[in-house]
């Protein structure tokens, strides 16, 4: 009767997630910017819950103890460009803020369409943000029908699991818009805090007196574990950390955050405290991928499931319960604010911007959800082909989706950047990010992102001398 | 127009570096052990709680809203 629990909390998580859609107050009307960008209402509460619960997808619950247990402390590069990605977000997302708030911006592709119009920039860029988000959106699927298989014991199927999260993501999504995916990132990002939190303290507590004995047990076991560069090389450490936390900026679902906000200093505040929130969840999941390598007697199917097959094992029932509901907001909050992006890119940057210019307003929201149901389905049968480590799809994704970054910053930053200088930097960086991925692998073991963003920057310096200055007017609009 | 200050930009971009290579590898060890951890952990720990706190105060000072 017991093994029933689980199944029973998630069910009534389920029916949470809808109601608090259907809210009346939340539910989204007809309105672009409401159902974009939430009338650039959010407060600090629900903007740093809804950043963080986007930030930390099922992939800090499933596939970070995964990491941990594979390339020991070299996993901490996850933990570094979090938190210097939020650094970058205090210093740049202001200013995204107050270009978006000024021009009515509701995308990545708006603001660089806008600052160098071009239609070419802003479909390159808007492209580029819903491919990449595909794979991403299908890593969450697959970490909540890992959960909900280990949570019914096996009864739920991969392919089911994933279909349930798919058919309750849709639901909500095409009730309430951002403000749908933002108050019930609330309520999942505290019901992920508690279950990460205490899904660590379990599993140590249960093998060790304290972190001291279980440093102790990792030196003696396994010491490789505490070195970085057994983990990952140098130059592929450090590449990876300065790709990904200029890549978090990128991600399309997170940089429409920057224009929900109600003001500046919620984003700065949200960006200062947001690596507290980093530093409970890292720290917590590396303690419990320690503690299971070097104690538990346990086998499990693979990485990514070790962690809550432990707790499987050893936690009371209805705390796996919890832990396996936090495993699916986690994963659920990340994969409803991409999804939500995904429309909002189609439908806006490319239908309504590029082809369709007068279409009425319900006409676009409502295109938009079509688009997000669409791009769900899309994730929904990637995930069913699961790899064997989750988060080589995140990182190999960055890649592409970094290349944004130069001429995002020249865009906010550098007067004499022209249209022509970022175009061929934003195409160049991807050209050489995607070869450099799968042809000619990280040379010199520098990631490819990297390597991409390089040729980016410097052919967009060059390129942008090289061509006439932006008009007086473009100036005149963006640096005031 | 919405800038970072100075010392908000000098302030991330010293602390960026001690979790970067080369500075990274001085403390990619375990010995000495802080409160338990092995240096290799507790370094990183250190400065990510230092960022932190640094960004909240710079909100409140040199970076604060008019």
């Amino acid at each position: 009767m017991e093994s029933w629990v689980p199944s029973i909390l998630m069910i009534v998580y389920g029916v949470v997630v809808i109601y608090i859609a259907r809210h009346p107050k939340i539910r989204t009307t007809l309105n672009m910017e409401d159902y974009f960008v939430a009338g650039r209402t959010f407060s600090f509460l629900v903007l740093y819950m809804t950043v963080a619960a986007t930030t930390y997808s099922g992939l800090a619950l499933m596939g970070l103890p995964g990491l941990y247990l594979n390339k020991g402390i070299g996993a901490f590069f996850v933990f570094t460009y979090i938190s210097f990605g939020y650094a970058i977000l205090y210093m740049i997302g202001p200013r995204i803020w107050e270009v978006g708030k000024e021009h009515g911006y509701a995308t990545q592709a708006d603001l660089l369409g806008g600052r160098f119009d071009s239609s070419l920039i802003r479909g390159v860029s808007a492209v580029t943000g819903f491919v990449l988000m595909f794979p991403y959106i299908a890593a969450g699927f697959i970490a909540c029908a890992y959960v909900i298989n280990i949570l019914t014991y096996g009864t739920v199927s991969h392919w089911l699991g994933s279909l349930i999260i798919l058919a309750i993501t849709i639901v909500y999504i095409w009730l309430g818009g951002i403000k749908a995916v933002g108050w019930t990132d609330v309520v999942q990002g505290f019901i992920m805090l508690v279950a990460l939190i205490g899904s660590g303290y379990i599993v140590v507590a249960n093998y060790f007196p304290g972190t001291t004995a279980l440093f102790d047990a990792v030196i003696s076991k396994a010491p490789e574990k505490l070195s970085i560069a057994k983990g990952y090389s140098w130059p592929m450490y450090t590449s990876m950390i300065f790709m990904m936390m200029w890549g978090l900026l990128s991600w399309p679902h997170v940089f429409i955050r920057m224009y929900t906000a109600k003001s500046k200093k919620v984003i700065k505040l949200t960006s200062a405290i947001g690596p507290v929130g980093c530093f409970v969840v890292y720290v917590s999941m590396m303690l419990a991928a320690f503690a299971i390598l070097t104690a538990s007697p346990h086998k499990f199917p693979a990485p990514d499931k070790a962690l809550l097959t432990e707790l499987g094992h050893i936690a009371p029932i209805w705390f796996f319960g919890i832990v396996g509901i936090g495993a699916l907001a986690a994963a659920m909050s990340t994969i409803d604010s991409q999804a939500h992006v995904g429309g909002v890119i189609i439908a806006r940057d490319i239908i309504q911007k590029l082809f369709k210019k007068k279409a009425e307003e319900g006409k676009i929201v409502n295109l938009c959800r079509i688009i997000i149901v669409i791009g769900l389905i899309g994730s929904y049968i990637i995930s069913l082909y699961p790899p064997k480590l989750l988060w080589n799809i995140l990182i190999a994704a960055y890649a592409g989706v970094s290349q944004v970054i130069p001429p995002m910053i020249a865009a906010l930053y550098w007067k004499r950047a022209t249209r022509e200088g970022a175009a061929t930097g934003l195409i160049a960086g991807l050209i050489i990010a995607l070869l450099f991925s799968y042809v000619w692998k990280h040379p010199l073991g520098v990631h490819a992102g990297v390597w991409g963003m390089v040729v980016n920057a410097v052919l967009l310096i060059i390129m942008s001398y090289a061509t006439k200055p932006p008009s007086a007017e473009t100036l005149k609009r963006f640096f005031k | 127009m919405h800038k970072p200050k100075r010392i908000t930009l000098i302030f991330i971009l010293v602390l960026y570096l001690l979790v970067m290579w080369p500075i990274l590898t001085i403390f990619s060890r375990v010995e000495p052990r802080i409160l338990g951890f092995p240096l290799s952990v507790f370094w990183p720990l250190l400065i990510f709680a230092v960022l932190t706190v640094g960004m909240i105060v710079l909100t409140y000072t040199a970076e604060k809203e008019e």
